[in-house]
């Protein structure tokens, strides 16, 4: 911004604020000190880093029951048990084989937290934050790679072995015909892998630890979105059209358009049902039906958490407002 | 303290030379944030000014292990917005506080600023964008914020953020024609 005199005058009345600000010398400071220019910010605005991270070892669950129609059942709100810290900064978690997996952003490690005792019983070095996810009897944990991918992973795929919380291999994030993938993240149910990125998935067979299968839905690079279900992989097109996969071959067995006010959402299983957000709710997906079951109204735009166990950070409240479990 | 210095070792330091250095760094990020967000010229630059202003003030008040320089940077960047979106104008009290003068801006300043934001520019297309990819992109591509730190703050998974910003720069690339 050279020769951009809003920034130079600027730059001058802060240097000169400055240089008073140091003269004021040290008994100035002190009393400056005590006021608080910014008394509205107060703590509860600091950064988020600036919060412990912390795990509740109840392990609190967003719960996500999914009912047709009007009914509804009472939940019991989640409890809260304990609350101890695991890292400064966690990133991507998931609860398999009795533990709760974490990854610690600020050293770059997995975490094996154990509920019970309520400490990490194991770490695992990782090249940057992770994606995790349980299946074939393995944690797969997919990882940022040695340079910052900034927006997306590009691995390799750590394959975990929760016996020994030894890696057992490491997969390498390219298409069967060698070319380079970004992952975003990585799916898992039963003994289907896949890594899902913003230009397809990569199927990972878990037998030989390689990549076999390669999907590119239409549209490309549009931000689809994937979720496993019920043994087949899903994928949700920002355009609205539902594209249904076999998880092995990776063969296209169906692609329908669905009537979402709003695409490009979130695709995910919970309470054994195919879900999305729309503008301001929930939507439950039929796909083998092509319907959208139900789409509900809730008054606030949503995220989905399905109803796995998973550790949560500390937190502030959130700028839209109070977070609501339905 | 030299330009290796990092954010958060010139925004400890007591000296003018080390803020400024800091100023630079972020002056032109934190302008395009305010015009991008307000879409007004001299309201972006009196938020700029008010914000640096409030950091130059309270820096001393910074810790290292509350977070990065830019995050601490940005928190007080939201709040002076927030703050005048309530008053309908930018406050100015860290300025009076300071002794910093409003600066009144020239046609070109202006017509610089309005550049930041104008139609058919990256940060029109951020605006077209859904309100959580803006704000997924918003945080992580120009404030630079971790997926973990901006999760955290909005109660979500970082798959979440993840696919935020990968859809809403899926989004502009596809409009600039993949020029992204």
């Amino acid at each position: 911004m050279a020769g951009f005199e809003f920034e130079a005058r600027l730059r001058l009345e802060l240097r000169e604020a400055a240089q008073r600000e140091q003269r004021r010398g040290r008994v100035a400071r002190v009393v400056a000190a005590g006021r608080s220019l910014l008394p509205a910010i107060g703590h509860s605005a600091l950064p988020v880093a600036a919060v412990a991270a912390t795990i509740a070892a109840a392990i609190a669950v967003a719960a996500l029951f999914l009912l047709s129609g009007t009914e509804q059942r009472a939940v019991a709100p989640p409890e809260e048990v304990a609350e101890f810290a695991v890292a400064d900064t966690l990133g991507g978690s998931v609860a398999a084989y009795g533990s709760v997996w974490m990854n610690d952003t600020t050293r770059a490690e997995l975490l094996r937290v154990d509920p019970d005792s309520r400490r990490v019983s194991a770490r695992l070095p990782v090249r940057g934050e992770v994606s995790v996810a349980s299946g074939a009897g393995s944690l797969w944990a997919l990882q940022e790679g040695s340079f910052p991918a900034r927006f997306h992973f590009r691995g390799p795929v750590l394959r975990i072995d929760p016996s020994t919380n030894e890696v057992t291999a490491r997969i390498p994030l390219r298409t069967p015909a060698g070319q380079p993938f970004e992952g975003i993240e990585v799916l898992s149910a039963g003994d289907a892998v896949w890594v899902a990125g913003p230009s397809g998935a990569l199927r990972i067979d878990s037998r030989t630890n390689r990549v076999t299968r390669a999907i590119a839905p239409p549209g490309g690079d549009v931000g689809s979105d994937f979720a496993l279900w019920r043994g087949e992989l899903w994928a949700l097109t920002a355009d609205g059209r539902l594209l249904g996969f076999d998880s092995r071959t990776a063969a296209k067995l169906s692609e329908v358009p669905l009537a979402l006010a709003q695409a490009s959402r979130p695709l995910m299983t919970a309470a054994g049902a195919l879900v999305t957000t729309v503008s301001g709710g929930l939507a439950k997906i039929d796909p083998h039906a092509s319907l959208v079951l139900w789409s509900r109204h809730l008054g606030q735009d949503l995220d989905i958490y399905g109803t796995e166990a998973v550790g949560r950070q500390s937190h502030r409240p959130p700028p839209l407002g109070a977070p609501r479990v339905v | 303290m030299g330009t290796a210095a990092s954010d958060e070792e010139l925004l400890i330091q007591d000296d003018a030379a080390s803020f400024e250095l800091f100023y630079g760094r972020y002056f032109e990020r934190l302008l395009s944030f305010f015009v991008w967000r307000t879409r007004d010229a001299e309201l972006a630059a009196d938020l700029t000014a008010e914000t640096f202003a409030a950091a130059l003030a309270a820096r001393r008040r910074y810790r290292r292990k509350r977070g990065r320089a830019d995050s601490w940077l940005f928190a007080i960047a939201y709040h002076k917005l927030a703050d005048s979106q309530r008053r309908g104008y930018a406050e100015d009290r860290a300025r009076r506080r300071l002794g910093i003068e409003r600066i009144e801006l020239t046609d070109d300043d202006i017509a610089r600023i309005d550049r930041l934001g104008r139609p058919g520019s990256v940060a029109e297309l951020v605006h077209e964008l859904p309100p959580d990819q803006q704000h997924a992109i918003q945080a992580h591509v120009i404030e630079e914020r971790g997926y973990g730190e901006i999760a955290t703050e909005l109660e979500t998974s970082e798959a979440v953020i993840r696919k935020r910003v990968s859809r809403g720069l899926a989004a502009i690339r596809k409009r600039l024609g993949g020029a992204l």
